[in-house]
């Protein structure tokens, strides 16, 4: 029974369909990427696996039920696009990340020690043990990210649905988070990772799919970074020049597009 | 100002500290979470529709404050259903209620001429001095049930109000705490109309929780400090407006102003200093963040920010 299934996902936005017709799997235990340029619905196709756009045709179904009637949400940890702006009130890393244990207590009761636990690990899962009672708005944004993970973490989940984990983040933490899933991964936890580049976290991979234009034109071996771009059962077109690479950027990245997701390097104060 | 403790005799006294130490002690509670949703100005929309249940309670002759309630609880299931079902933005629905309900207070208000305009004035400036036990009562009773009620879900609503898409795919049953969001901040605008007045209403929700998050670094920190400063702001401003015979709503609220005023001066200041001074996590700029599990940030290579 697969983790995640669409058939024939469609959603449209106004009347422009955005993602067409996706077919898709996740197997437990199962490494996926869904990749693509800016545009092409890969963020859309997994809001809608998630619940938070609403399907125009076709059918998603998360452990075997259909999406409208699932309910065990404890089973999947969500690392949402981290958004740049500050929340109007201060929160602690171990605030956030102890959200992830809600769907696991009973609404309106006081955390149980094993919760507070999930929260200590997860934390120091990620290498931000220490930073557990700092306000988040003064972490950087490769910190920020790690403490989102994190709370996906805390979850304990059976299926890690990252939605571009690595935008703003630098090489090194990458590796670092590259890691931590990848662990997850060797235990068992399936992974849907939205990124729209090759980095560390895609070297763990089972399977890429490449999205087009709202469609799949791509689904299976990962595609190779732009240095050996010429392999010949690389099917993905390049609509840009392989780009340079940038200081500080250790891996090669696969650029689909313009990246206009820059994020604000927040240092802090 | 010379605090006189023999004004703790006079009854009238004593009930309008009961009715403000409920009413600076909840509304925060409220409205860290409003803050947090950037939705610091609802409990004044809240405030001008509630106008509309004053005028409806004159124009009956019944309860303003139960009129209110009704109407101020209708109004906030009313925005909503607009905020979440339809196209219409936050700030749409805002404004819809802002000219309604302060039209429809006045309209009504019209209507009910003969039944003493001026009583509305009470309502708009707020009157504790006046109230009678029943109503300090009520005060108190809806007061402590906002702030226990908002004490308990406070993880739920504040994952609820910092990222709305991440607590539905937590499974979080996201429409109905901000349901009861919304109907909690009825229930106080309706409870402290009596304390502050219907257009500064919104003053208690929102200062306390912005005085006491500049120095504060944690959600739990931010609401109970929050609470604290709303009880302190509201006795004082009441043990002052009895001293002077000024309106304790008004009284209350520049207190709460001038306090945010110091503190955030206070908090700028400290900032700079501890700025020169800190050597302790978080550190400034941005450390190499490769080291896991073991964490160690002596490696410093500073990683350029990505453009």
């Amino acid at each position: 029974m697969p983790v995640i299934a669409t058939r024939g996902a469609t959603v449209s936005y106004s009347g422009r369909a955005v993602v067409r017709d996706v077919d898709l799997a996740v197997e437990p235990g199962e490494a996926v990427a869904v990749m693509g340029a800016n545009g092409s619905g890969k963020s859309t196709l997994v809001k809608a696996i998630v619940g938070l756009v609403p399907l125009a045709a076709g059918a998603i179904e998360l452990f075997g039920a259909p999406q409208r009637r699932f309910r065990a949400w404890q089973r999947i940890g969500y690392v949402p696009q981290r958004t740049g702006a500050a929340s109007g009130v201060p929160a602690t890393a171990a605030e956030v990340v102890a959200q992830g244990r809600l769907s696991r207590r009973l609404i309106g009761l006081p955390p149980r020690r094993s919760d507070r636990a999930a929260v200590d690990r997860s934390l120091a899962e990620v290498g931000l043990a220490d930073h557990a009672h700092c306000s988040v708005e003064t972490l950087s944004g490769g910190q920020q990210q790690r403490v989102l993970i994190a709370r996906a973490l805390a979850t304990d989940p059976d299926v890690l649905i990252m939605d571009e984990p690595t935008v703003g983040v630098d090489a090194a933490t990458q590796a670092a988070l590259a890691a931590v899933v990848a662990d997850r991964v060797d235990a068992g936890c399936a992974v849907l990772l939205v990124t729209h580049e090759l980095g560390p976290l895609t070297d763990r991979l089972d399977r890429a799919i490449v999205l087009a234009d709202g469609r799949v034109v791509h689904d299976g071996a990962p595609p190779l970074p732009v240095g050996e771009h010429a392999a010949p059962d690389h099917e993905h077109a390049h609509p840009h020049p392989p780009p340079v690479l940038g200081l500080g950027e250790a891996a090669p990245r696969l650029t689909f597009g313009d990246t206009d997701d820059a994020d604000d390097h927040r240092s802090c104060e | 100002m010379n605090l006189d403790m023999s004004l703790f005799g006079y009854e009238f006294m004593q009930r309008a500290l009961v009715g403000a130490l409920a009413v600076g002690l909840c509304a925060p509670a409220v409205g860290v979470f409003l803050v947090q949703k950037r939705l610091a100005l609802i409990g004044d929309g809240l405030g001008h529709i509630a106008l509309t249940g004053v005028a409806i309670g004159l124009l009956t002759s019944t309860s303003p404050m139960w009129t209110t309630l009704a109407t101020t609880v209708v109004a906030s299931v009313a925005m909503e259903l607009l905020r979440s079902h339809s196209r219409t933005s936050g700030d749409v629905a805002l404004a819809m209620m802002f000219y309604g309900g302060i039209a429809g207070g006045v309209y009504l208000t019209g209507i009910a001429s003969d039944k003493g305009v001026a009583n509305l004035q009470q309502y708009l400036f707020g009157s504790l001095l006046t109230a009678g036990w029943d109503e300090v009562l009520t005060i108190a009773i809806g007061g402590a049930a906002v702030a226990l009620l908002m004490l308990a879900l406070r993880p739920w609503m504040s994952a609820v109000a910092t990222d709305e898409q991440y607590a539905r795919v937590a499974g979080l049953p996201v429409g109905g705490l901000n349901l009861l969001l919304l109907m909690t901040t009825a229930v106080v605008v309706s409870v402290s109309m009596r304390a502050v007045g219907l257009l500064l209403v919104s003053a208690l929700l929102v200062i306390p929780v912005v005085t006491a998050q500049q120095f504060t670094r944690s959600f739990r920190a931010t609401m109970h400090g929050g609470m604290a400063v709303g009880f302190l702001i509201a006795v004082a401003g009441v043990l002052a407006s009895a001293v002077q015979d000024v309106p304790p709503g008004a009284t209350i609220v520049l207190i709460g102003v001038a306090c945010f005023l110091i503190t955030a001066t206070a908090a700028a200041i400290a900032h700079r200093v501890r700025r020169t001074w800190r050597s302790h996590p978080p550190p400034e700029g941005e450390p190499l963040e490769v080291e896991l599990p073991s964490a160690d940030p002596a490696d410093g290579t500073p990683t350029p920010p990505k453009g």
